[in-house]
This record gives C-alpha cells, structure tokens and sequence, in this order.
C-alpha cells in the first residue's frame, strides 16, 4: 500500500514534469509560429541618429583623445660587442593622443603615456657589464614617462575620422626605475639548492634619467607603424663602470606597431527616445 | 639653424591654428570685379547669390579687412560619386506595353511612365539643368540623337576646365541623361525626351572641398541663370565632406539649393546617395536640405534597394521624399547595360516632373514638390527609407474622389497586452497564395515628437499575421500601418 501510493505520487510528479515540457513546446512552437512572417525591412531611428551623435562627437569636438599600445623593438646600429639582442629585446608603451582639429590637413597633437624597455645584453666575456663572466642572461629594465608633441599632416580628406596619416614628433621622457636583472645558473656542484639565480641592480648610475627621442608614425585609423629615433645617450659615465668610460650605444632606432585599443564614448541615455 | 627651426614652428603653427579654406561673405560695397583688386588671393570660386569668394587658406588671425562681411568655414572633402556595378540584362525585367511597340522598362511602368507617354507628356517646353561628373559619349549615343538633332541642348560648360566641352573625365553624366530622357527606335528610358537641356560638368573629382563645393554652385546658378526650371543632381556629397551631424541642410551647397527653391522658383532634385551599406548610411547633401526633392532607390518590388541611404536629416526631418526604381537600364556609348544607384533614380523622378510641368505648366516649384509627393503610392503614409513611395501618373489622370480604396482592414491585438500583434483581418489564405502573396505592409511608429522610432515592411504569414511587436514601450504614440491602398492608425496613451 505504502509501495503504491508512493508509486502514485511518482506518477502525479511525471504528468507534471510531461506537462510542462509539453506546455514548453507549444510555447516554442507557439512563438515561431507568430514569428512567421517575413520582415523584410526594420530600422530602428534611434540607433541611426545615435550615430549621429557619435560620428559627430568623435569630429566636432576641439580634440580627439585616443589610447594606444605600441609595441617595438628592431636593434640596428650597435656596438659589435655590447649591444641588445634581437628578438629578446622589446619596448611596450601605452599612451594616449589628443589631436586638436583633426579634420585639418595639418593637425598638431601631444602624447603622453608609460613606456617598458626591456634591453637583453648579449653575453660575451668581453662586454663591459659582464664582469669577465658569461651570465645565463643581463636584462637593462627601464620605466619611463614619455610626453610629446607631433605634428599630423592628414593624407586622406575625410574629415574628422582619423584616415591616413603621417605623424613627425618628438618625445621627451624620464626614466623613474631602472634596473639591471642579471641571471645566472649555479654550479649544481654548489650546495645553493637553486637552478637560476636572479640579481637585481637598481639605481644605476651609469643610465641618463633624461632622453629625447624623434618619431615619425605612419599609418591609418586604428593602427599605424612608427619608427623611434633616440636622440640622447641612453648612458652617461660612472665611475663604477667600464674605467669610467661611457658605455658604448644601445640600437637608437626602433621600429613598431601601434594599436589602438579603447575608445573613450561619450554615453547615452534614453536611446530609444528621439 | 634654430632659428629656423623656430621660424618654421611659428609659420606650421600659425597654418594649423588660423589659416583655413573658406567662403569668405563679401560686404554689398564691393562688387566682384573689385574683389580682384582688394584681395591678394585669388578666390576659386565665386557664388553670385551668395555674394560669396571661396578662398583656400584664408587667413582668421588677422582682422578681417572691411570687404568682409563674414566667413564660413567648416571642415572636411569630398563629393561622392554614386558608384554603379553592371549586371547582365535580365529579360523577365523588360516590360512591352505600347502599341507602337516602344520598350518601356520596369523603371518607368513602376511610375506608371507609360500613362504620361499614352497621354502625350514627355516634358515638352520644360528646361532641365543637369549637374554632373561628365557626359563622355553623349554626342554619339544613339539614344540622345533626338535631343541633339532638335537642337534642345540649350547650352553646356564645364565648369572644372572652364570651358564649354562637358564630354570628358565620366560616363555618370550620360547614364543619368539615359534615364532623364533617353529614347531610339525601340525602346524609351526616360521620361522627359522633349525637354530642353543644360549640361553642367560640376565634379572636380581629386580637389579640395572648397573647391568642389565651389563647383556645384557655380553650376547651379549657371543652369538657373540659363532658365532651368527643374535642376537634377547625381552628385552626393557626404561621408568625407562633411559630418553626420551636418546633414541639417545647413551647408553652403543645400542652401544655395534651397535658395534655388524659395528665390528662384526652381525645384532641384538630388539622389539620396548610396551608402546604407557603408559608415556613412545617411543621405549626403544637398538632399539634407528642406526643399530638394531627395530620390531614394527601390526594388521591382517597391522595397527599398539595401544601399540606398536613409533619413531623416539631423534635425529629423524626412528624407528621401519619395523613391525610383534603383537597378535601371542605362545607355553608355550605344550600350545598354544594367546598373543601379540613386545616381539613376533621381533622373526618372525628374522626367516624372518634367511631365507634371507640361501638364501644369502655372505650378510653382512649390506645387511640384508637393504633388509629386502626394501622388506617391504611399502617400499620406511615409518612412525614412521609401519617403512617400513611388510617385504615380494616374494621381494626374483620374478623379481623386472616385477611388475607393478600402480593401483591407487591420486591426492591432489587445493593446493592453505588452506584446501585440498586427492583424490583417479578413485575410484569406487562398489570396495570400496567389495574387497578393507579394504583397507589402509598411507599418512604422511614431513618437510623440512627430519623428519615427521604428518602421518595418512585412509580408504576412498564411493566417495574416504581420507579427508580435513591442509598441507599448513607446506609449504615447501612434502606430500606421498601410499597404500602399490603406492606411490605418492607432493611437496608444
């Protein structure tokens, strides 16, 4: 008795989990059913005048400010013996560019952002920062803060939008951390109980603080190419270093890509009101 | 060396900060013989109605000298010219419906074309100006041989070259003359084949903005001084001359347009532009301006072809005006081929009025811009992507009163509800499986502004469902629906 009313209730709680997907169907089938018909054309007029505002926002406003990451590194013109290598070396920097009337033929613009360097020096007993020993890897880290100036000159008439371009600037920027990350594998023979040992050198006395770099960007809407031209030394003499000579040029030239990647909109209420 | 350095800093910076292209207002005192002698750049262009010098780098630093009145500058280039794509003939498209056994093709008959031909009106005594990016093979086409030999081109200049040969640079203008007006032995393109003609070249295709905008309202007020009383423009100047927020009809091109309207009682008619499929999507200028007859594309079937832009204006008022087949027949150089844009549909609209003229010939450009809209299949019913539809020539033929027109009823489900359906009542399923199965519903809503904030073209289902839609959201509004023989409206509170 107990076995078959349990059995019933079973049953009940089966009809009514078979309703309710039967009732999902035809709600599914239901919903298709008046969704038949064949639109050929809708268009929402706000979505069209909100463009409006947009396309109009990013041109009729004085300025244009815009994000962009850029990534580079190409170590030409170096010392044969100290130089940074290829492929290991790299600069990223994001920076944000405000361009005032941009719709002109010659616009003018400034930059401002942060900027990574990574220089990896290429190991050989006789480069001056070796110390007479070939470490596992010399990584020159260096954060800096750009600020500069450029000049647009627009090679596409389309108004406000950025088109095609060529940019010729120059940047000034400091260098607030510098640091020298020296790797080395210990002898295993060693009772150190490590596989890589990591030394890191701040404060260099031997790096400029200041620089100033010459930059040309070609490039079109979103993204362009740049080459950098350091202009400066990038190191001054120390006494601690190299006898007190100056250590011999990194590569002065850079060659990358620029993206751009947020947009700052202008935010919208009320869309579907006109 | 920093020096000049400093010298060439100063100079760019002064170029980019005051020098600008402009349109520089000449004070009534000094005539335009004078401007010559007072101003040390030479001006590109010249508006008589304007009384205004368009002038490249026009220095704003300094004070204006006392010849000026004002300056108008603004920014950016470009005309666009309608770009057009061949398509191989497709013979399902041709239509025959005369006697005389003359080809009156799709884009004529869906404007009932053929009505003004039987009735005898091809435009006869109209001037038509022309503005365009050139008409190379015009003289030698084989569908202009009437024009030309009854000697109806009036007068013709260039106006990029400064002279009076117009066939160079573009076949656009000669493909757009084709549907205005061209006409041989077999077969009729255009409406308006006995009007009379001037032929302006007004597309500087590689220059300045200034300089093209320059262009166009020199050429307008040449065909105007000429005697146009109708002026057709395939040139759209949008996306690269001006920003969307611009199209309000407040550039110097729009209102030398409108000015042509109001002052000079001249109807100027300009295409929509091709670029819903682009960025740009909306109608270039001078089509934003109040009183140009802005000409969209459209279908065989009426529905508005996917590249022909769309309104409204920035300050919300309705464009296009009304709409012309978009993939016509065009004639370039004895060739028939099949093309499409609103370069296209704008002229068969014009001959459309050239007709209208000859029939009346007292109405005022006014009275044409009105009846032209009034006598469309949709009209009073409207949206921005088909304005008031397709303008028809029995409007002007038959006894408005004796139309009946009611042939369908609609009614909306349950407006309490927040979804609701549109119904065609009565619908029965053996119509919707024969003759009306093609049939269109145009439904919009408009909100309590007067502007559109949603519009739709349905076909129905096999019940007479045209769909579950969410209008309550926009409450209070008014809702239309209308299928080119009725119109029904509901209001919701």
């Amino acid at each position: 008795m107990h076995c078959s009313r349990k059995q019933q209730e079973t049953d009940i709680h089966m009809e009514i989990r078979l309703n309710r997907m039967v009732l999902i169907l035809v709600l599914l089938f239901g919903s298709q059913s008046s969704d038949a018909q064949n639109i050929l054309l809708h268009r929402r007029v706000p979505s069209v005048l909100q463009r409006n505002e947009e396309d109009g926002g990013d041109t009729s406003t004085p300025f244009n400010s815009r994000t962009f990451c850029m990534l580079s590194y190409l170590p030409i013109g170096q010392d044969a013996i100290f130089y940074a290598a290829p492929g290991a070396s790299l600069q990223l920097q994001s920076e944000n560019r405000v361009v005032f009337k941009q719709q002109r033929p010659v616009a003018i613009g400034y930059n401002s952002g942060i900027k990574w360097n990574m220089f990896s020096i290429a190991q050989n007993v006789q480069q001056p920062l070796s110390g007479g020993v070939v470490h596992r890897s010399q990584t020159l880290q260096q954060f800096a803060v750009p600020l500069g100036c450029f000049v647009r000159f627009k090679l596409s008439n389309n108004g406000g939008r950025i088109g095609t371009f060529i940019d010729l600037g120059c940047n000034g920027f400091w260098n607030f951390s510098n640091a020298l990350i020296v790797s080395d594998a210990p002898d295993p023979s060693s009772n150190l109980g490590a596989r890589r040992i990591n030394s890191t050198y701040n404060r260099l006395t031997y790096i400029n603080k200041w620089g100033y770099e010459m930059e040309m960007r070609m490039g079109k809407g979103m993204w362009s190419l740049h080459v950098l031209y350091r202009a400066n030394n990038l190191f001054k003499s120390s006494p601690f270093v190299n006898g007190g000579a100056r250590l011999p040029e990194l590569s002065r030239w850079q060659l990358g890509v620029n993206l751009n990647f947020w947009k700052f909109k202008k935010s919208k209420k009320d869309e579907d009101e006109i | 060396m920093r020096c000049l350095l400093l010298i060439f800093s100063f100079w760019l910076v002064q170029l980019v900060t005051f020098a600008q292209d402009c349109w520089v207002f000449l004070s009534p005192k000094l005539s335009k013989e004078e401007l010559k002698t007072v101003c040390v750049q030479s001006p590109i262009g010249y508006s008589a109605w304007f009384h205004a010098a368009a002038i490249e780098q026009w220095d704003l630093s300094q004070p204006q000298p006392w010849w000026v009145d004002s300056t108008w500058c603004y920014t950016p280039d470009i005309i666009a010219i309608e770009s057009t794509a061949s398509f191989p003939i497709k013979d399902s498209l041709v239509e025959t419906t005369d006697s005389s056994s003359t080809i009156y093709y799709a884009q004529l008959t869906m404007m009932q074309g053929e009505r003004w031909i039987t009735e005898g009106f091809s435009g006869r005594n109209v001037v038509i100006g022309v503005l365009d990016a050139g008409f190379v093979g015009f003289s030698n086409d084989s569908m202009f041989q009437h024009i030309i030999q009854e000697g109806r081109i009036l007068d013709q200049y260039d106006f990029v070259e400064k002279d009076k040969r117009v066939e160079r640079q573009s076949t656009h203008g000669t493909e757009v003359m084709a549907c205005l007006a061209g006409k041989d032995r077999v077969q009729q393109l255009g409406l308006a084949v006995n009007s009379q003609f001037l032929l302006a070249r007004a597309e500087q295709a590689t220059s300045s903005r200034l300089v093209r905008e320059a262009r166009w309202v020199e050429a307008l007020e040449w065909v105007v001084s000429k005697g146009a009383q109708l002026v057709t423009s395939s040139l759209i100047y949008s996306n690269q001359l001006y920003r969307r927020t611009q199209m309000n009809g407040s550039s110097l091109i729009s209102s030398a347009a409108e000015r042509a309207f109001l002052e000079k009682n001249v109807l100027v008619l300009n295409s929509a532009g091709n670029a819903d499929q682009g960025p740009w999507e909306i109608i270039g200028a001078p089509g934003d301006a109040p009183h140009v007859l802005t000409v969209g594309a459209c279908e065989s079937n009426g529905l508005k072809c996917d590249f022909s832009s769309v309104g409204p204006t920035h300050d919300k008022r309705m464009k296009p005006n009304v709409v012309a087949k978009g993939v016509v027949f065009v004639s370039t150089g004895n060739n028939l081929s099949y093309e499409q844009g609103t370069s296209f549909s704008c002229p068969l609209v014009t001959g459309f009025v050239a007709c209208m003229k000859e029939q009346h010939p007292e109405w005022t450009a006014a009275d044409l811009f009105d009846q032209v809209q009034i006598a469309s299949d949709l009209y009073p019913y409207y949206d921005y992507a088909h304005g008031y539809g397709i303008p028809q020539a029995s409007y002007f033929f038959t006894n408005q009163e004796e139309e009946d027109s009611t042939q369908y009823e609609y009614f909306l489900d349950d407006v309490s509800e927040q979804l609701t359906e549109i119904r065609v009542a009565h619908w029965s399923p053996i119509l919707a499986d024969s003759s009306q199965n093609d049939e269109l519903f145009y439904f919009h809503i408009e909100g309590h502004h007067g502007v559109l904030q949603e519009y739709w073209v349905a076909q129905p289902d096999e019940v007479g469902s045209l769909g579950m839609y969410e209008f309550k959201k926009y409450a209070p509004c008014i809702v239309r629906v209308s299928n080119k023989k009725q119109i029904s409206i509901w209001k919701y509170d």
